[in-house]
């Protein structure tokens, strides 16, 4: 039996929660589909002796690893970078890290201030009132009075501890003359409800049973305005069905494995950079023989990942880099603009990152791995307990041939035809990995590091998928508008990463968010709320 | 285990790749005493497709496991670079297993003062954030571009 709904939202991660969530809000009658199931907190391996095992095993990021029931294979033979990412309710926020920058106001002009990539069609300040519904949504600890932004407002919860490691790199920094500040971090290090204070266990790529790091799933889901949304898990979306400029609903398999249908108004794609440009290509009708909402042959391309590098400094003394969030404690961003004379454009930002319990050192998981060999176990002891990272990341801009398209040959379980991602670093984010790998390896020097090691390019890290179905005023080189909204069906919304038109060197959920709740205002006709600069 | 099941190799070959990758040294455990060559066939067979690690396994010699480490070592690499995807899941594979044994964690506990209870729910006390580290950083001029 065909059901029906006014607004259909694909996908119950970072960007769909908050836009369902937004709509309900609004009075909208909102169907959520996502092909994951709800993952309990309490569930998290990082309650059990076999947690770092469950890490490079069953709950790796990347799910041609993983090889969940609920995910989809990906086809990445032909790209420098391995996607990862998660299906469930709270999407790849259940697997996150919860580092939480907004990208700054340059980075939706990059055009107009380096001549590079293309301006977006709104800006920071267009997004800042709803960053900071957002940051109350998610919780967000930090640090008031960062340079390196405009002010925010008020962090009611303190930064996260730094610990030793992020202690001595500051203290490098400040004798480098080089900026620093403690992370906007969506973990909570104060009590708010049932969400409990951060107690520095490490691995948040887990799951937190605590719920002190933030996924949608225990933010949006727990509002009351959620209350209000019907939600189908386990339910994987096959196609869009259209007409002629109009989306009608989709077909979908359940979780039974039966073919369904539901017909909606309005269709609201979140699936991110990879999983909403295959379902646009997968949705190819006879009016739009290319793909859907594709005119301007812009669905799919663009594909940015933000190359990163890894550089960690081995120090004497015990670090103890295993307590604390992994990716949360300070940053840099005395790279992040343009300089000319450096041989390129734009730059990257440095995120100290922490260390890793014993099985992450030796695999190495984004630094090298513990030698193999004789000199095994002195390599293991010099290194477990000893270390301090800092990654480098770039700016990526998009490039036409970088791409998701349909694998010929691929499919999942359902005979759906699996993502292929087309990506290679390009010659210009290498100069800034190659410029911020020699940074750091004074900055860690500076720090006391007797020993520093490189991993030039991390190709597991590629958990920001952005750009494959950008944002523009123009129907021509452009997917959506500025709130989401389709060139080609009017009633066709995108609010994931897949709209950023540049992505920055910043990690990318606060900015996706902020434009799924200013895009939700839009499609119900709400006031679109104004920044009070 | 049958040789099919072993990728047409031998209980003693794997055990002496084990060594080879982690060694004994001193009251060390080399990964040969602790993996268990069913639990390393189970997991490697999850990383790698057979056919590639039959291949993999040619590369040595016959007499791999009698050779000294120094040789074992020269004669993996070797192989390891003409079939690197399988090198990497043999490491990973016994890094993962060994790593995660009881016997392992209770060793690095003891020379290092590392837990090896789970995470959570205990998690770790760190001394909480001082602002006053803060004092250089704070003084900068705004160090964002206002495109309008």
């Amino acid at each position: 039996m065909k059901s029906t709904c006014e607004f259909l939202v694909i996908g119950a991660g970072a960007a769909g929660s908050a836009a369902a969530w937004r709509l309900a809000q609004h009075g909208a009658q909102v169907t959520v589909l996502d092909q994951g199931g709800w993952v309990a907190p309490d569930s998290s391996p990082s309650l059990t002796i076999g947690w770092e095992r469950a890490r490079h095993r069953t709950h790796h990021p990347n799910p041609n690893i993983r090889k969940n029931s609920w995910d989809y294979p990906i086809d990445d033979s032909d790209s420098d970078i391995s996607p990862m990412l998660y299906n469930a309710i709270g999407g790849s926020t259940i697997h996150w890290g919860a580092h939480f920058p907004r990208l700054k106001p340059e980075d939706f002009r990059v055009k107009s201030l380096d001549g590079v990539g293309e301006d977006w069609p709104l800006s920071y300040f267009d997004l800042e009132p709803y960053f900071e519904i957002n940051d109350q949504m998610m919780g967000v600890a930090g640090h008031d009075g960062d340079p390196a932004y405009p002010r925010k407002p008020h962090r009611t919860m303190p930064a996260l501890p730094l610990g030793r490691g992020a202690e001595r790199i500051a203290a490098a920094y400040d004798r480098l003359n080089y900026h620093w500040w403690p992370v906007d971090a969506a973990i909570m290090t104060a009590d708010h409800g049932d969400r409990l204070a951060c107690n520095n266990c490490g691995p948040c790529d887990l799951g937190c049973p605590r719920k002190s790091r933030a996924s949608t799933d225990v933010t949006y889901w727990s509002d009351i305005h959620a209350s209000k949304i019907r939600l189908v898990t386990e339910a994987r979306v096959s196609r869009i069905l259209s007409t002629s400029g109009r989306v009608t609903g989709v077909t979908y398999f359940d979780a039974e494995g039966n073919a369904q249908e539901i017909q909606a108004e309005n269709v609201v794609l979140a699936g991110n950079g990879v999983g909403t440009a295959r379902l646009l290509l997968l949705s190819a009708a006879d009016w739009c023989p290319t793909g859907l909402a594709n005119s301007s042959d812009q669905v799919g391309r663009n594909l940015m990942f933000h190359p990163t590098a890894l550089v960690t400094g081995i120090f004497p003394e015990p670090m103890d880099g295993f307590m604390g969030p992994f990716a949360c404690s300070i940053y840099s961003q005395e790279f992040y603009e343009s300089n000319t004379d450096r041989g390129f454009v734009r730059g990257f930002q440095a995120q100290t990152i922490r260390s890793d319990g014993p099985l992450g050192s030796a695999l190495g998981t984004y630094t090298l791995p513990v030698a193999w060999g004789a000199g095994h176990h002195e390599d293991f002891y010099s290194q477990f307990g000893h270390t301090a990272s800092i990654t480098v990341t770039s700016e990526d801009l998009p490039e036409s041939h970088n791409r998701v398209t349909l694998s010929p040959t691929l499919k999942d379980r359902f005979g759906i035809a699996a993502p292929k991602i087309s990506y290679r670093v390009s010659e210009n984010a290498r100069k800034i990995l190659d410029f911020g790998i020699e940074i750091n390896r004074g900055v860690l020097k500076e720090a006391g590091a007797t020993d520093i090691r490189v991993v030039d390019l991390v190709t597991s890290a590629g958990f920001h998928l952005l750009g494959t179905a950008r944002m523009g005023s123009d129907p021509k080189t452009s997917v959506v508008n500025e709130f989401g909204q389709s060139h080609d069906c009017s009633n066709l919304y995108i609010v994931d990463g897949g709209v950023f038109v540049t992505v920055g060197a910043l990690n990318p959920t606060s900015t996706i968010q902020a434009i799924a709740l200013r895009a939700a205002d839009s499609m119900v006709g709400a006031q679109i709320l104004e920044s009070a600069r | 285990m049958t040789s099919d099941q072993l990728f047409g190799s031998t209980v003693a070959t794997w055990k002496a790749l084990l060594e080879t990758l982690i060694p004994e040294e001193g009251n060390l455990q080399s990964a040969a005493a602790v993996i268990s060559i069913d639990e390393l066939m189970g997991d490697l067979s999850a990383l790698s497709s057979e056919a590639k690690f039959r291949e993999f396994l040619r590369q040595l010699p016959e007499d791999f496991s009698l050779l000294d480490q120094s040789q074992r070592e020269s004669n993996l690499r070797h192989a390891g670079l003409l079939l690197p995807e399988c090198l990497n899941a043999l490491l990973n594979a016994a890094y993962t297993i060994y790593y995660s044994h009881p016997d392992i964690l209770r060793v690095i506990a003891e020379r290092t003062g590392y837990s090896p209870t789970p995470p959570q729910p205990n998690g770790y006390a760190l001394a909480p954030f001082d602002e006053r580290m803060l004092y250089k950083s704070i003084q900068r001029a705004p160090m964002w571009r206002d495109p309008h």
